[in-house]
């Protein structure tokens, strides 16, 4: 936060534009988060960096913030933390209107009381651009002069403004489109009533149009210099204007302003809008519709209104949010091509939002993959295909999905469930064994971290307090029962439940004798066992602290000085909470792998990955915390963890060093696409055949869907065959070994070569 | 020749088939039909009594109902050259002749620019905040529009002598600006356009955003013209709420000067000088005079009015 209010100076300092020249890419995303205020998290550290006239595509299941981020880039949602260049410059507070930025959205957006063409034509209306000033009627009169040549054309042009069908805002602008001409010079013409009457004459009666061409021209011919004479008038007011201002004119009508060429910010006349605007829909084959209305289009017709609404601009940036997801299925393939033609012609920089991965794989030069906030993986179509960097990817990327086995790992052999082996070879063994280092090494400077060990001293804190409450517990138990035995009655309602009430339900009846000071002495004793070892764990967590709390942490714990009074444990405690729970410098990198871990670790999906962390709700961090049990907030990034991540971290370092021993769970991905007849199929990565029962077979053109029920999972095999597989038919199908994928049950990362890179 | 195939024969088959389902008789229909009919002449009744009443003599307004349709001196103006141009017929009797004079010009010239202007003005006050509610959310906007919405429990005439103390502290009591400028404050209308603003697609506004249009430029290219129907009907509310309004116009000018009465404080005064028997036909000339603008509205409008009814609040 304290980072935004000194940029937030620094952008008043520097006028509101902040560039940063190192910065090599387009459109840079760093760091970027977005927190809504209700204090859910939609985005979490999204980093990307896009080239020039890329076509990025944003992917993910619905609700994984895409549309976000996109929203973000555009300017209608504000930026919680991070950075967005566009073009060097920092965008983070640039209005969207002067990020030079246009949109097509999902639901198109179009101006229901406009036509196409004020469609089109309205973001041009509303933004200056910067042109070199033109004595205008100067220019007007060379135009006339083009236009006294061909009086014919003049005259076709005026009948055609008359004829009501092709509906024209005004005969002026007809005409003066029509002959490329100012609309000042049409409407000085028009201003002559008889020439439009002779046209009005013409146009009602077309079978003599030669008859009227004549006599056109000789009405025309008197008129001209009349004209001329008018033009030059407007000319000489106009360059007046201009000299008393001290600019001086040029023969070809420049304005100049000293040695320079004026320039000015102005808006885009008339005729400059409607060639935009009809070049626009000339790329889009909208000519035909430019007078009719949004209502009155097809979807296909609307969609493509959108793009010719975002490409007239040619604007920095497009950006598209799900454009086709509400077009049935043949258009959206069609429409699909065409936003990729379109992309090549235009070249501008393309972001792209989608839930569908075909539309990312068939489009993209880049895909972004994102789960929860999360990005996945950023890369080529053909490297998110081939190379995923986990589960998610994997099994979100391609159709139909990746088929997800249970199975074992153990030297260099996978295992399925039903005894299946495929034998990776001695290089996947030495790939998984560098894998798990890697995490094995990862986890542990992650548990030497500082933030970690306080959690652990948290952990801690929070057992002495159990315990202590425990041995209230079985004094105040011992009491009871000692009274309910003296007085004969009521023992039956003191069952012993836990084991220390078990423990001190026979101490109390065996040696009913004792005195309460002795009883109450034993069981303190019992306890200070426990709870001395749990001190002196905490103490032996705290020395190896080596933050600024440290100090003063161990300050807690250390017997007391002279003139000091002693402190009881609760006091000690209590004073060392607040310190421990000054949690900081956690990156959000950190808690990525570790919402992986839980994400798409094996079992327990979606209970687990709701406790990891909740966000801060309004300032307060609110988060079920139930019994002893400390709720986490890490300070600099809003976060409260509701899981101790010392507790996550230690089991994850258990597993993956079991991991390490030998045999071990994993996962194994198939693709349907690399599962073949075992007959057919011939491959020196060939695995040995299995055999599955096939349930139902999906014919696709040359290619066979076969799903099959194979170890408890759904399979699906997409095979291309000559000889048709039937239903309910033993089938003996074999895998490509070298496209099998293995991943971590614990991160559920790819056990595989590029994973290490990282 | 298909089985399914039409043929003449068939086809007039059908046609009988049709045609005999059509002659039952729907005695559903007709006793929906009378009852209508009914409620219809109970309601048109009074006006019509109205406007025949008011073209009546003044000898002949105690013959009722007996010579509804045929006064037996025939019809006549006199009621509205009473009214318009205060020519008392000769041979009435002289309880007219402490009256104040009848300003109908003015008061129909000062009803038309309270309702007319006040409507406009409203509409353009009323739209803005809609605007900014719906599309321009601010912390804390939700809650404001929460009180806004909680004062529409307040009558009007609770609070009319505090809006009239103010009125007259400012000075304004000689101006038809003080008809005017309470009424802008008005929730309801804001609330039913703002209603109607909720339903118009956010992606318009977001997309002229990023197009380069501020706020006010979104605000009168999109979003009013998409909100012409609703601004039509709170138009048209606006303008009979402020032309039979009486009791504020009543508080301010009620005893002042009569050229700055409105025409239904003028009504009032008309009316409460139309006891006598000779002069109910100008009562009722003054109410033909009130109704005929309202009335032409409608009838101009009446189309309009109903679009625009069914189409406020319900997604396009």
């Amino acid at each position: 936060m304290e980072e935004n209010v000194n940029l937030k100076e620094e952008l008043k300092k520097n006028g509101g534009i902040i560039r940063n020249e190192s910065i090599q890419s387009f459109v840079c995303l760093k760091d970027v988060n977005k927190i809504y205020p209700n204090g859910i998290q939609a985005v979490y550290d999204f980093n990307i960096d896009i080239k020039q006239h890329e076509f990025i595509v944003l992917v993910g299941p619905s609700g994984c913030g895409k549309s976000t981020t996109l929203r973000m880039i555009a300017g209608l949602e504000d930026i919680s933390s991070g950075y967005l260049h566009i073009d060097k410059v920092l965008s983070n507070y640039i209005p969207p209107k002067d990020r030079d930025i246009s949109m097509v959205f999902q639901s198109y957006a179009l101006y229901p009381q406009m036509t196409v063409y004020d469609n089109i034509a309205f973001p041009l209306k509303a933004r200056k651009y910067d042109k070199i000033v033109k004595v205008l009627s100067m220019q007007a009169k060379m135009e006339f002069d083009a236009v006294k040549e061909q009086p014919e054309r003049l005259l076709e042009g005026m009948i055609e403004s008359l004829d009501k069908k092709l509906n024209y805002a005004s005969l002026a602008v007809y005409v003066s489109t029509k002959l490329k001409i100012q609309e000042i010079t049409a409407k000085l013409i028009l201003s002559y009533k008889d020439l439009l009457a002779l046209a009005r004459k013409a146009f009602g009666d077309s079978d003599n149009l030669a008859q009227y061409q004549l006599e056109f021209k000789t009405l025309f011919d008197s008129k001209k210099e009349e004209i001329d004479a008018t033009l030059d008038s407007m000319i000489a007011a106009e360059k007046q204007n201009y000299e008393s201002k001290g600019f001086t004119i040029k023969k070809d009508g420049v304005v100049y302003q000293g040695e320079k060429p004026l320039h000015q910010k102005v808006k885009l006349t008339k005729e400059e809008i409607r060639q935009k605007v009809f070049e626009a829909a000339k790329i889009l084959d909208l000519g035909p519709y430019l007078d009719r209305r949004p209502k009155e289009l097809s979807g296909g017709q609307m969609q493509r209104v959108a793009l010719g609404r975002a490409i007239v601009r040619n604007a920095k940036v497009f950006l598209m949010d799900e454009p086709l997801s509400n077009l049935d299925a043949k258009l959206r393939v069609q429409m699909r091509s065409e936003i990729v033609r379109l992309h090549e012609r235009i070249g501008a920089t393309t972001i792209y939002v989608t839930h569908d991965q075909t539309e990312a794989m068939t489009m993209a030069t880049r895909i972004a993959v994102m789960s929860k906030g999360w990005c996945q993986q950023i890369g080529e179509p053909e490297v998110i295909y081939s190379r995923p960097n986990n589960i998610f990817v994997a099994t979100f990327i391609g159709s139909p999905a990746m088929n997800i086995f249970e199975g074992t790992y153990e030297d260099g052999k996978l295992t399925l469930d039903d005894g299946f082996v495929m034998d990776m070879g001695a290089e996947f063994k030495t790939t998984h064994d560098a894998f798990y280092n890697q995490k094995l090494e990862e986890t542990r400077g992650f548990l030497a971290k500082n933030p970690v060990k306080k959690m652990h001293g948290l952990f801690l804190h929070d057992e002495i307090l159990r315990l202590l409450a425990e041995e209230r517990n079985l004094l105040h138990y011992s009491d009871r029962l000692r009274a309910a035995l003296s007085k004969g009655q009521g023992e039956e309602k003191l069952v012993p439940l836990t084991e220390g009430e078990k423990k001190v339900h026979a101490l109390v009846k065996e040696e009913g004798s004792k005195s309460l000071d002795e009883i109450h002495g034993e069981i303190k004793a019992m306890m200070e066992e426990q709870i001395n070892a749990k001190v002196e764990e905490l103490k032996a967590v705290i020395e190896t602290i080596d933050d600024k709390d440290r100090d003063a942490l161990v300050a807690c714990f250390a017997p007391a000085t002279d003139g000091q009074k002693e402190r009881s444990l609760e006091e000690r405690l209590k004073a060392a909470k607040p310190l421990l729970l000054n949690i900081m410098d956690i990156t959000t990198k950190e808690l990525s792998i570790l919402h992986n871990t839980t994400a798409f670790s094996k079992g327990k999906k979606s209970e687990k990955e709701t406790v990891l962390f909740y966000t801060k709700r309004h300032g307060k961090a609110k988060a079920a915390v139930k019994g002893y049990k400390s709720s986490i907030h890490v300070k600099d990034s809003n976060v409260v963890l509701t899981n101790n991540l010392w507790l996550v971290l230690t089991e994850l370092e258990r597993k993956y060093e079991a991991a390490l021993q030998g045999k071990h769970d994993v996962r194994i991905g198939i693709r349907p696409e690399h599962i073949h007849l075992a007959r057919e199929f011939n491959s020196d990565k060939k695995s040995s055949g299995f055999t599955v029962n096939s349930d139902v077979v999906e014919l696709l053109g040359s290619e066979l869907l076969v799903h099959a029920n194979y170890n408890n999972v759904d399979m699906i095999a997409k095979i291309s065959t000559g000889t048709l597989v039937k239903a309910h038919e033993d089938i003996e199908l074999s895998c490509e070994l070298d496209k099998v994928l293995a991943f971590d049950v614990n991160s559920g990362d790819t056990i595989a070569s590029w994973s290490l890179a990282k | 020749m298909g089985k399914n195939q039409l043929t003449l024969e068939r086809y007039v088959g059908y046609r009988k088939a049709n045609q005999n389902r059509h002659t039952k008789i729907q005695y559903g229909k007709i006793i929906t039909f009378i009852f209508l009919t009914i409620f219809c002449i109970i309601w048109v009744l009074p006006f019509f009594i109205m406007f025949l009443g008011s073209l009546r003599g003044h000898l002949d307004n105690m013959n009722y109902p007996k010579e509804i349709f045929y006064p037996h001196s025939g019809y006549t103006l006199e009621n509205y050259k009473i009214l318009l141009l205060q020519q008392y017929p000769e041979d009435m009797m002289g309880s007219h002749n402490s009256t104040q004079e009848y300003h109908m010009g003015y008061w129909f010239m000062n009803s038309c620019i309270s309702a007319i202007g006040g409507t406009l003005l409203y509409l353009l006050v009323a739209s803005l905040a809609a605007y900014c509610f719906t599309f321009m959310p601010v912390r804390g906007s939700k809650v404001l529009f929460g009180i806004l919405v909680a004062s529409m429990v307040i009558p009007g005439t609770a609070t009319a002598v505090g809006n009239q103390m103010n009125i007259f502290s400012w000075g304004l009591n000689k101006s038809l600006l003080a008809l005017i400028l309470p009424g802008l404050g008005g929730v309801y209308g804001m609330y039913l356009i703002k209603t109607f603003f909720m339903s118009i697609p956010k992606d318009l506004v977001e997309s002229a955003k990023m197009d380069g249009y501020s706020n006010l430029e979104i605000f009168f290219r999109i979003v009013l013209p998409l909100g012409k129907t609703v601004l039509f009907v709170q138009g048209l509310f606006g303008f009979m709420g402020g032309w039979n309004d009486l009791v504020w116009p009543q508080m301010l000018f009620g005893v002042k000067d009569n050229k700055l009465w409105t025409l239904q404080v003028g009504m009032a005064y008309v009316i409460n000088n139309s006891r006598t028997s000779d002069l109910i036909g100008t009562a009722l000339a003054g109410g033909v005079i009130c109704l005929a603008p309202v009335l032409v509205a409608y009838i101009l409008a009446s189309n309009k009015i109903i679009e625009g009814m069914a189409s406020a609040g319900i997604k396009r």
